[in-house]
């Protein structure tokens, strides 16, 4: 499989420079640099709590924002807005409330796919037959669509253009379950034919597991864990990792969080020269605290790899996703 | 890979009709007045040069100061003989004109100058509203005066410096819209949509912003005829003999006393003129603008509005609190929303019980409705009780609900940031809900806040009580949601979406919590949430809500392994279980019914595979045995399940 995107070291901190007066503004290091390679045709999850540079990782792979360091790179140097869109999570929000869904579509059929006339009106009948919904609603408000209505349309908005990889960010938690399930049958069937590839953000872990190939944890503005989805969630190396596990309510399961004093992420203005999960780590020593733990893999799969000094094992047994079926 | 449940397309559903702009201004009785003389104005302003006037600018000096209601002279003359009737249509032409125009110059220019410092920010914004703050330094009509002396006096110099000096109404007022506008994700939407920044401003910014522009031209159109007639009055902007509101009120002024007409009749136009163009402005103004619109500005009651004709007995002794038969409803102008429809429950102390349904099912509403906390209008509650240790809530005085409210039922909502007053420490905030109910003085009141906050588990809490909610994290603001809610000893707790905005560690957090306050203290627990997940962590038992009624209720374990309905059976199919990737996740096809049009039989028969025609012949009884019931006819057996 190739590589569609390629992220290296990228980084992004908000603010910083001088004030008027020569004072020095407070930085926000809200990505610390990650590296990632999406190859075409599989799903990515991205998990992680607010605040931990998920969408700011997202902004910028679409092009609306850019890294501070490091760079995101593209299969074959193609124009960024034709072959990367982007879902919203609100997707009520992202439509002009004084525009028609017809005029929300259309212009992206005109800037990017160059349709006009009557070319352009056949492909947004397509459009609405490809997320499933009536015509009709090409000549509503956003205010007159319901919550998987407007997803439906933001979806169809991105596929205008025909893209390559589409970034979902959190597509699916404002909505209610039942349209959640009708959403998350769509793009598993517009991906099946349209040959797309995902990039998943959400903070919710059955999602993330139902729909991915490979699973990314993100904690402060770094990879924590990455690694085929299956192999994560069987085998977490990363106690990050394994405390989310835990903290997931799931039916039927006890749920028996360890105490914390607050789940809180360190100061972003000032983050640790450590690992940033040690305030909170029960296998936490000295070295986490001044070092930080480079990414690599530390079991038998070359491709599971964790940002840890002292990394969950797992017995031979548990480390197959398959024995849990 | 076709989906044979979402293979027909969605269509939409048919739209209430809402009342237009026009019924909306016409239903103000003071801009309909407005409208009709601005109305009347205009026309025989617009008329002026084919009505039987006299000219107005020839000089009778034989006929100088004659009297109002003189023969051929309606409105009498001036102190060169004019008729007054002839220059006050001829000036009302020129005011007018001038009036229109400056405004339209000032809201292009202002609204230009606040769309692009606000969409472009940073250098740009500081440049042009700095600019803009030193125009709204100078008194206005010294700045007009500076402007006219410049350019020289002369109608169209006057209009120019009236239009300058009101640019930053505009300016001001855009600017600040447009820059939330140009942070709104949709922005985002167009620039990916491959829109550069002029088409975004121009085609997705401007129409959002245009209603405030109207509603600002609507309320200065009067004060720019004022201004107009003020430098006109000081002989600056109409030059003789050219008549307009302002030069004739300064004509009049010399001879106030022995011919006081010159001037009245018109000072009283100007008068007519602008109240009645301010009248409609306001008229405007409040059908443009959403929040009046929206009625956000009508306080509601104290409580829920009780309009049952007859209150049932209680029907479960031993409950902490019980609800009975409960509708609630919302009267929208003609139609009536029926958002619960005969709803029973009932907890014991230390028990939890969940609500669980999507939007629109009622479960809040049944939760709001217990203490009367649904606003009032448009909610009534139409049938029904709730009875807190077998005392009817309902019947009760407002003074006795109130006192009630928070000690006998507290609430904890989804966000706690916009339940605590961002203003107030949170020592105060416990302190206040403390004393409100207890007749403790300060220092008790705060020893027992501090014990509220070690309860639900804060650290440190001493120090804590002098923090402002914006200095606590997610699950520390709802910790502290939890400890107001404890704060006088309630025996009832209804959690409505306490976890659904919070990071999924800080939820297992909470989650816990509330399974030891539980323990600890017996407070009861009514938990509202769309999360099986939660519901299974914290419940006992389990109501699930489908259109305003419970369709099925029952331990949680039970109810959650075989369900018996065939709604709560599609719900748990359609969630991603954790550890189960392989499950396949099948939606339920279709929506929840309009609760304006409800159908007399099952409200689910329309999406559910099982139903049959006796389901839509009419409505379906909650039936069961022991502790499990379902309202259903053919329901979900454990071994077809």
């Amino acid at each position: 499989m190739s590589a569609i995107l390629q992220l290296d070291d990228v980084a992004r901190r908000f603010g910083g420079g001088r004030t008027l007066f020569g004072g020095a503004k407070p930085t926000v290091h809200a990505v610390r640099g990650i590296s990632l390679t999406v190859a075409r045709g599989e799903t990515v999850g991205i998990v992680g709590e607010s605040g931990c540079g998920k969408s700011t990782l997202a902004r910028m792979v679409v092009g609306l924002d850019h890294p501070s360091d490091g760079t995101i790179r593209l299969a074959g140097n193609a124009d960024r807005r034709a072959s990367v869109q982007y879902v919203f999570q609100d997707c009520a929000a992202s439509l002009n409330p004084r525009k028609r869904v017809r005029q929300a579509l259309s212009v992206p059929l005109t800037k990017l796919a160059g349709l006009r006339g009557k070319a352009r009106e056949a492909r947004l009948a397509e459009l609405m037959e490809t997320v499933n919904l009536d015509p009709a609603f090409l000549d509503r408000y956003p205010h007159e669509l319901s919550g998987g209505q407007a997803q439906r349309i933001g979806i169809a908005r991105a596929l205008a253009a025909e893209p390559d990889l589409l970034v979902l960010d959190e597509p699916v938690s404002a909505l209610d379950v039942s349209m959640q399930a009708q959403v998350l049958e769509l793009l598993a069937d517009l991906k099946a034919r349209l040959g797309l590839t995902y990039v998943f953000i959400s903070h919710d872990l059955s999602v993330i597991e139902s729909v991915s190939d490979r699973v990314a944890i993100l904690y402060f503005g770094k990879l924590a864990e990455i690694g085929p989805a299956r192999a994560v969630y069987a085998a977490p190396q990363h106690p990050y990792t394994a405390l989310l596990l835990a903290s997931a309510p799931a039916p039927g399961r006890p749920l028996d969080p360890p105490d914390e004093d607050d789940g809180t992420l360190p100061d972003p203005y000032d983050p640790p020269p450590g690992c940033a999960f040690a305030a909170r780590c029960p296998r936490a020593e000295a070295v986490c605290r001044e070092a930080m733990p480079p990414l690599a893999a530390h079991g038998g799969a070359p491709d599971h790899q964790s940002a840890c000094h002292f990394p969950i094992s797992h017995g031979a047994g548990a480390r197959q996703g398959g024995s849990r079926q | 890979m076709a989906v044979t449940d979402i293979a027909a397309p969605v269509t939409p559903a048919a739209q209430p009709a809402r009342p237009g702009a026009w019924q909306l201004l016409f239903a103000n009785t003071l801009a309909t007045a407005g409208l009709i003389v601005i109305t009347l104005v205009v026309l025989v302003a617009l008329a002026a040069p084919v009505l039987p006037l006299a000219d107005p600018n020839a000089t009778a000096p034989a006929a100088r100061l004659t009297p109002p209601l003189t023969d051929g002279y309606l409105l009498g003359t001036d102190a060169l003989g004019r008729d007054i009737l002839a220059r006050l249509v001829w000036g009302l032409r020129v005011s007018l004109a001038v009036g229109l125009s400056a405004t339209a110059i000032a809201a292009v220019a202002g609204s230009l100058i606040g769309l692009v410092a606000g969409f472009a920010g940073g250098r740009v914004d500081a440049v042009l509203m700095r600019g803009v703050d030193m125009v709204l330094a100078f008194p206005y009509i010294l700045l007009a005066l500076a402007i006219v002396a410049v350019l020289g006096p002369g109608l169209v110099n006057a209009l120019y410096a009236i239009a300058v000096v009101n640019i930053p109404f505009f300016a001001r007022n855009v600017r600040g819209l447009a820059l939330g506008l140009s942070r709104r994700e949709f922005v985002d939407a167009a620039r990916l949509s491959g829109q550069g920044s002029a088409e975004i401003l121009m085609r997705e910014v401007l129409p959002n912003v245009l209603p405030v522009i109207v509603i600002t031209m609507s309320t200065t159109v009067g004060w720019m005829i004022l201004e107009t007639a003020g430098l006109s009055f000081l002989g600056l902007g109409a030059q003789p003999p050219q008549a307009d509101l302002g030069s004739m009120l300064g004509d009049g002024r010399a001879v106030l006393f022995t011919a006081p007409h010159v001037a009245i009749i018109p000072g009283v136009a100007i008068f007519v003129l602008v109240m009645s163009i301010n009248l409609l402005g306001d008229g405007i103004r409040d059908v443009l603008d959403p929040r009046l619109k929206s009625g956000a500005l009508a306080r509601p009651g104290a409580r829920t509005k009780i309009a049952r004709t007859a209150a049932p007995a209680p029907a479960a002794p031993g409950a902490l609190l019980e609800v009975a038969g409960l509708k609630t409803h919302f009267r929208v102008g003609r139609s009536t929303v029926e958002a619960v429809r005969g709803v029973d429950l009932a907890v014991a102390e230390g028990e939890c019980l969940g609500i669980v349904g999507e939007s629109g099912s009622g479960k809040s509403v049944t939760g709001m409705s217990v203490m009367g906390l649904v606003p009032s209008p448009p909610g009534v509650i139409a049938d029904g009780a709730a009875f807190f240790r077998g005392d009817d809530l309902f019947a009760l005085p407002d003074g006795a609900l109130t006192a009630l409210r928070g000690s006998a039922v507290a609430y904890v909502f989804q966000d706690p940031l916009s339940t605590l007053h961002p203003q107030f420490t949170i020592g105060q905030q416990l302190m206040e809900a403390i004393r409100v109910h207890a007749p403790v003085g300060r220092k008790e009141a705060r020893r027992r806040a501090e014990a509220l906050l070690a309860k639900v588990r804060i650290p440190n809490p001493a120090r804590r009580l002098d923090a402002y909610p914006h200095e606590l994290s997610g699950g520390m603001r709802q910790r502290v949601g939890i400890a107001m809610a404890l704060a006088n000893d309630a025996a009832v707790l209804v959690a409505d979406e306490p976890t659904t905005a919070l990071d999924v560690t800080v939820q297992a957090q909470i989650l816990k919590l509330i399974n030891v306050l539980r323990r600890e203290t017996g407070v009861a627990v009514i938990f509202i949430t769309h999360d099986f997940g939660v519901v299974s962590a914290v419940t006992d038992r389990v109501a699930v809500m489908y259109a305003g009624e419970i369709v099925e209720t029952g331990p949680t374990a039970a109810l959650l392994s075989a369900p018996a309905h065939p709604y709560t059976a599609r719900l748990i199919a359609c969630v991603p279980v954790l550890g189960e990737p392989d499950r396949a996740v099948k939606p339920i096809p279709g929506r929840p019914p309009a609760l304006v049009d409800l159908p007399k039989g099952c409200a689910f028969a329309a999406r559910c595979e099982r139903a049959q025609d006796d389901c839509r012949a009419g409505p379906v009884p909650l039936a069961g045995s022991g502790s499990r019931a379902v309202r259903c006819l053919h329901p979900l057996t454990a071994e077809a399940a």
